[in-house]
């Protein structure tokens, strides 16, 4: 034991990265604390918005602090490398250098799980404390994630001190470690992506060109949408990508033993202990310039000036590390013929796309063996396939629906072989234009899947859709009601009231038939009358949103009661005011209007929209008032100024007035209520759409 | 005992070593003299197994030092460019020295403290360098190794702070047993300090010698004849330099004191006369005798 590692000197380096230690987990906790209650503080505001949050919100800026605390406490603990005097001194001390290496990164890492540690029990404490929703199996999947992240940027971090003998160059190295391989598979995924047959979908290749398996890519990957495959908020749950993760930065750790145990106490202040590691840092620093550069010649298809000066920029910063970390202008001289070799990978990429691509389409499917298939929908993509009505339309990220028939596999004959058609059809060409749709292909035996966007035809995509939505298998899961943790949120009510309004809505829903059921699926978070059931299952968040009306009574009934109890008095301040504004010059805000008949077909709700004309609220001037300029519209408005208010589902309307006001700072509000509406009322909503439009497409007319 | 065998160490183009080699005995104070680039530096450090020889060994007790704790538990070396924490005092440094070296004594700290008379709490980077010499001493000497290297031992110490780093340092030899290797570029340094000395030059130990034997079989005579005489009246002397002015000569004689003395004196002489020599003039005489100048082997100390 004392040969890998040594209490004593353990003892001593955690005591010597005290502050560092201190200071990031004081810095963790702290800032956790503030993002969390920002992001309850900003769900309680605004109830459409209230869900679980993701395992990006939770940890995704906070990976970022990890890496940098890793890397500060990885170098002080090594730090003694680069100096001759201290490196003589910790040479001398009996610890093997094993010891002292293994305990050196159990202390870096201690104190790294003490940040971690800091960070999750401000995390649960709160939310426990609130009360608020929260995927904890979720949250266990971000905390190893961190806890690997530690892992790896140690790993490289130590590998970088051991082979490095300045400050400058450890930095360099351990960036180049951390980053440049991946960065190069990623780049080579996206090069594919880009370049390769349409059909891909790159990141189901291989796992290499997932950047869900590149921990250090995915939260920011995630952050600017990057690469436009999908969404990777949720993806710290990947198992597969935790362990890959896992065993490499085992690997650099390991590596970083290695490399540790056969360094020279002499190469302290040296720029690298090896030739070769100086060599592959150069070039590594060189390659991401070359690369655009290659993407800049493949986009435009010729050499242009810009990708000269790419190409200069490369060899300048291959040329300055060389002169900055050796300090000698002869040794920079010496490296620069073996610039070359940074430009023969860079050449690699003109190649590699196609040959990657022309590989992957060489995959058979047919009909023959191919035993199943999933259609994989995308939220936020309602009419994806082309031809509206089929492809079901949540409307809402990390909708149920979505998530749980994305698992479904489909084994009926007729579906496979449109699928089989398609697939011999798009792979055969290079652009093809249709319904674009997205496949997972399992092959029988050993041939395991093949995730492809596939053109259809019209008539294929029918047929096919049909099949999909008919499956046994996709219908319950349309018709059921979520399992597993959730909370019901119908508004910005008290938790005893969404638990009320929950526990009707269930028993309502539950007893209805399926037809009816699905009358109730919702399409939009952010209107008045409305169920939201957010929840998670296993490490998947998840929000299923309903309909509220006359198929649930009782539901509706309460919901109509509670929201007009807290939101009459506002409501009608909100009309009076508008009326006031038209007939006076005197304004200091915007407002706009929207009017929904919750009996509507789903998804022609609205019968009236004022986003698009809100400018006739207002007088132009005290002789131009809105009033006379714009008297249907004022009619309209003296007319439900003196509205009544009306909890019945089978005649009430839901009227949602939303108010911007511009003071020292900007504040939205939204207010809705239940309202009745009169005949005379209706028809005078017909005469404002008739005159000005209406911004929604599903107004329906009257 | 450390026995150093063809020991070679290189540094890129440079050879630091080159085939070294020296045995150290157990209980003894051990001088190492050279000039800059000599190799004393380098060969502590091999010693200590700081550094990896290239070629040949060195070994203490028969065992390999690199990478071995239970040698190095037993061994404590002082560099010439010295380390301490940052901001650290001398007892967060004991702290350091505790936690690694299973043999510290925080009795013998606290003693070596009284005797130097330094603040334990004072931070070790307001000292001067000679108070930084003799904090890494007192830690040094707190470990209670049996081997105790020092480089540049006596660099920035004060005439009174040198005899009491020495006194110590034969306190431990002579009570525990202790053997201590110091090297110098300065040779007055070590006159009176070691039992042994060897004098390094590019990376060879070129001489190596008892003190004690170096000083006693190595002397100088004057003497003087009434009658025209040569060198060769001299014959059967171990005559390592004659020199003559007018009737007078200077003879320096290696051999037995009293039996030289005695055939000397049979001659007759006019005038005779034993004189000491400096370790500095043995060095310069017999170093002659190998064929070596002196002032090339040790340009510091001329210089």
């Amino acid at each position: 034991m004392n040969k890998l590692f040594h209490r004593g000197y353990f003892k001593e380096i955690f005591r010597q990265l005290k502050t560092a230690g201190i200071v990031g987990a004081c810095f963790l906790m702290l800032a956790n604390v503030t993002v969390i209650l920002e992001l309850i503080r900003h769900r309680a505001d605004n109830f459409n918005n209230y869900s679980i949050p993701s395992g990006l919100s939770l940890a995704g800026p906070f990976m970022a602090f990890i890496y940098i605390m890793g890397v500060i406490l990885t170098f002080n603990a090594f730090g003694w490398l680069n100096k001759r005097s201290t490196s003589d001194f910790y040479h001398s001390i009996p610890v093997t250098r094993t010891a002292i290496y293994g305990s050196s990164l159990l202390a870096v890492f201690v104190w790294l799980m003490i940040g971690i540690a800091a960070f999750a029990a401000a995390t649960v404490l709160i939310y426990a404390a609130i009360g608020a929703p929260f995927n904890y199996f979720l949250y266990l999947c971000v905390l190893g994630n961190m806890v690997i992240a530690a892992l790896e940027v140690m790993g490289a971090a130590a590998i970088a001190c051991a082979i490095s003998g300045t400050r400058f160059v450890d930095l360099i190295a351990a960036a180049v470690i951390l980053f440049i391989p991946r960065f190069l598979l990623t780049v080579l995924g996206v090069f594919v992506w880009r370049y390769g047959h349409e059909s891909l979908v790159v990141p189901t290749i291989s796992p290499l060109f997932d950047p869900t398996f590149n921990m250090i890519a995915t939260p920011y990957a995630a952050m600017v949408s990057a690469f436009g495959w999908r969404d990777f908020v949720n993806d710290f749950a990947n198992g597969w990508a935790m362990i890959y993760n896992l065993v490499y930065s085992l690997i650099l750790v390991f590596l970083g033993g290695v490399a540790f145990n056969k360094r020279k106490s002499e190469h302290a202040g040296m720029a690298t202990t090896k030739g070769v590691f100086q060599h592959i840092i150069r070039t590594a620093i060189g390659l991401p310039f070359l690369l655009i550069m290659v993407f800049v010649i493949k986009d435009d298809g010729e050499f242009s000036t810009g990708c000269l000066v790419l190409l200069i920029l490369a060899f300048v910063a291959y040329c300055l590390y060389e002169l900055i970390s050796t300090k000698s202008a002869k040794r920079m001289l010496k490296a620069m013929p073996l610039f070359v070799i940074c430009l023969g990978i860079s050449v690699l990429y003109f190649v590699l796309p196609e040959l990657i691509s022309k590989a992957e389409l060489s995959k058979r499917a047919d009909v023959n063996n191919i035993k199943g298939i999933t259609i994989i929908q995308e939220d936020y993509y309602p009419d994806y396939g082309g031809i509206g009505g089929f492809l079901y339309n949540s409307g809402t990220a990390d909708d149920y629906v979505t998530q749980m028939q994305n698992k479904v596999v489909l084994n009926d004959p007729d579906a496979i072989k449109i699928i089989a058609n398609a697939y011999g059809f798009t792979s055969s060409r290079e652009h093809t234009s249709g319904n674009g749709i997205n496949v997972k292909i399992f092959r029988k035996g050993l041939g395991g899947t093949l995730t492809r966007c596939l053109t259809l035809s019209d008539g294929q995509y029918i047929e096919l859709m049909k099949r999909w939505n008919d499956s046994e298998e996709c219908r319950k899961i349309a018709e059921k009601l979520p399992d597993g943790r959730n909370w019901y949120i119908c508004g910005s009510f008290t938790r005893a009231e969404n638990k009320e309004l929950g526990s009707l809505f269930k028993e309502e829903y539950n007893a209805l038939t399926p037809a009816d059921k699905e009358t109730l699926r919702g399409y939009y978070i952010d209107r008045p009358g409305y169920v939201h059931l957010i929840g998670c299952k296993g490490a998947d968040n998840y929000r299923a949103v309903y309909r509220l009306n006359s198929k649930t009574p009782k539901t509706t009934a309460r919901y109509y009661e509670i929201l007009n109890s807290y939101n009459e008095a506002e409501v009608k301040q909100d009309l009076e005011d508008i009326v006031s504004w038209m007939e006076n010059w005197d304004w200091d805000g915007y407002f706009s209007i929207n009017i929904y008949d919750p009996r509507a077909f789903a998804g022609s709700e609205c019968i009236l929209s004022t986003m698009n004309f809100d400018f006739k609220f207002y007088s132009t001037g005290p002789s131009e008032l809105a009033k006379d300029t714009d008297p249907v519209f004022y009619e309209l408005m003296s007319s439900l100024k003196n509205v009544k208010f009306n909890t019945d589902p089978s005649s009430a309307y839901l009227i949602t007035i939303t108010r911007d006001l511009y003071g020292s700072t900007y504040e939205r509000t939204e207010t809705s209520a239940v309202i009745e509406l009169t005949g005379q009322q209706l028809e005078l909503i017909a005469k404002v759409i008739e005159a000005y439009g209406n911004m929604y497409e599903d107004v329906a007319y009257y | 005992m450390i026995i150093a065998k063809d020991l070679t160490k290189k540094f890129d183009r440079f050879t630091a070593l080159n085939a070294l080699s020296c045995s150290i005995s157990e209980g003894c104070v051990y001088g190492m003299v050279g000039s800059n680039g000599a190799g004393k530096s380098t060969l502590l450090r091999l010693i200590s197994g700081i550094y990896r020889a290239d070629g040949g060994k060195v070994e203490i007790d028969g065992k390999d030092v690199y990478d071995n704790t239970e040698i190095k538990n037993r061994l404590v070396f002082v560099p010439d460019e010295l380390y301490f924490l940052p901001r650290a005092n001398l007892v967060r440094m004991a702290k350091l020295y505790s936690s690694v070296y299973e043999r510290f004594s925080y009795d013998r700290f606290k003693d070596l403290v009284s005797t130097f008379k330094l603040d334990p709490n004072a931070n070790i980077a307001t000292f001067s360098k000679g108070m930084k010499r003799q904090a890494a001493t007192i830690l040094a000497l707190s470990c209670k190794a049996d081997y105790i290297l020092f480089d540049e031992t006596f660099d920035g110490l004060d005439p009174v702070m040198r005899n009491l780093v020495k006194n110590l340092l034969y306190d431990d030899v002579m009570e525990r047993n202790a053997t201590a290797v110091i090297t110098s570029h300065s040779l007055r340094e070590l006159e009176d300090t070691c039992d042994q000395l060897a004098l390094l030059h590019k990376g060879g130990v070129i001489f190596e010698s008892d003190v004690g034997n170096l000083k006693t079989s190595l002397f100088k005579v004057q003497i003087a004849f009434s009658g025209e005489y040569d060198r060769s009246k001299f014959a059967g002397i171990d005559m390592l330099s004659f020199t003559k002015h007018g009737s007078v000569s200077s003879i320096i004689v290696r051999g037995e004191r009293e039996e030289t003395e005695k055939k000397l004196r049979a001659m007759d002489p006019l005038l005779f006369e034993i004189l000491p020599l400096s370790l500095e003039e043995v060095f310069v005489y017999e170093m002659d005798a190998l064929g070596y100048e002196f002032s090339e082997v040790l340009k510091q100390e001329v210089e």
